[in-house]
């Protein structure tokens, strides 16, 4: 074998190993693998990630109660949403719901959208069952299905309090454009997953 | 008030005329392991100490104005359990979410709306814990300390929210409350989705 050969044959292996990486995230074994597999899921999945912190954002550019109601219905509504999948009901769009939450989310937080409390909870409670019947379809194949569930609620809290964390900046003189930026830039990631970009 | 509503269904309990005469020696355990396996029981826990924590986001007294509801909603529990069959715990698990949305407006519940759910959670926690077999197979000691440790699971959670709002008296605290509130009952309904799969 040449050396020409070798070369794409260990740059083909290297990337086929690397490809397979992000996989073991939901293959941990017993409760700690399940927890850890659950808390991961919202935290590594970019998707997730922005949609959540955009709630808590916009909660604290809401102020109260929207800074604590909208992460308390979140996970609730979530659950909701991941009981359909457990069931096995179908939800259509969910990939594309994911990705518009962001989108949504992202633009109210650029805009400074100031909605009233109940249109806040209904859009946010909304978009949280698109994320819950993500996680609910994905909630059988893990190890152990119970720390799963309650790693990625954890995790999906834990995302709530950066968002509200970030949003603290709005404290700041012209803290709330970083806030706004911040919305503007998870819009775009929201647009990147809706059109598969990303 | 706890202690005595406790000593009246252990009362209620030890005067059941079937197999109420169990061999003397094993009594405090039963009685104890009874009380015990409330703590470990998903039926117990994950029911009666949010129910707790609700009761006490709602009023610093709120468990001691449940207690009859609580002790009325165990004694009917013992009776429905066999209706309910292997559904007992789901429909438990179901009603610690909806108490997790009960926590959003804790404080604005009217007083029969709290006692109503009281005794619901009370029943359906009893059915849960005793099962599709009823309370006829069981131990009398056990059933006793079972529902000694589900008058005082309750009172205990509340006790240790409102002593936290006392001494900490912060609103943020109420909230972490909630939010803790509301990730017991998203865990919960997805647990009872897996049941009822």
């Amino acid at each position: 074998m040449t050396g020409t050969r070798i070369g794409p044959c260990a740059l083909a292996t290297a990337f086929v190993l690397l490809a397979a990486g992000p996989a073991l995230a939901h293959s941990g074994a017993g409760v700690a693998g399940g927890l850890q597999s659950g808390l991961a899921h919202p935290l590594l999945g970019l998707d997730h990630l922005v949609a959540m912190v955009a709630v808590g954002l916009w909660g604290a550019f809401l102020g109260r109660p929207a800074i604590w109601l909208l992460p308390v219905v979140f996970p609730l509504v979530m659950a909701l949403g991941a009981a359909l999948g457990i069931a096995g009901m179908p939800l259509p769009m969910v990939e594309a719901g994911i990705a518009l939450s962001g989108v949504v989310l992202g633009l109210v937080v650029l805009l400074a959208f100031r909605a009233p409390l109940w249109v806040a909870a209904v859009l946010v409670g909304l978009f949280a069952i698109f994320h819950g019947h993500a996680h609910g379809t994905e909630l059988p194949e893990a190890a152990n299905p119970l720390a799963y569930a309650a790693g990625f609620i954890v995790g999906t809290g834990l995302l709530h309090a950066a968002g509200i964390l970030l949003g603290y900046l709005t404290l700041l003189p012209r803290g709330d454009w970083i806030v706004r930026a911040a919305g503007g830039v998870i819009a775009l990631v929201g647009l990147a997953f809706l059109f598969g970009m990303a | 008030m706890i202690f005595g509503a406790a000593f009246a269904l252990v009362a209620v309990l030890a005067a059941r005329p079937a197999a109420a005469q169990q061999p003397l020696p094993g009594l405090p355990e039963q009685l104890l392991d009874g009380a015990l396996a409330v703590a470990g029981h998903p039926g117990t826990l994950m029911t009666l100490a949010p129910l707790g924590v609700l009761l006490g986001l709602w009023r610093p007294d709120g468990a001691r104005r449940t207690v009859p509801a609580l002790f009325a909603g165990l004694v009917l529990g013992v009776f429905v359990a066999p209706a309910l069959g292997p559904y007992g715990l789901s429909l438990a698990l179901l009603g610690t979410a909806l108490l997790a949305f009960l926590g959003l407006a804790a404080r604005r519940l009217p007083g029969w709306v709290v006692q109503a759910v009281t005794l619901a959670m009370g029943a359906l926690s009893a059915a849960a814990v005793i099962g599709p077999r009823g309370a006829a197979g069981l131990p009398q000691a056990a059933l006793a300390g079972l529902g000694l440790g589900a008058l005082i699971l309750p009172a205990a959670a509340s006790g240790v929210v409102v002593a936290s709002l006392r001494w900490i008296n912060d609103s943020w605290l109420r909230v972490v409350w909630m939010v803790g509130l509301s990730w017991i009952g998203a865990l919960s309904l997805i647990l009872a989705a897996f049941r009822l799969r």
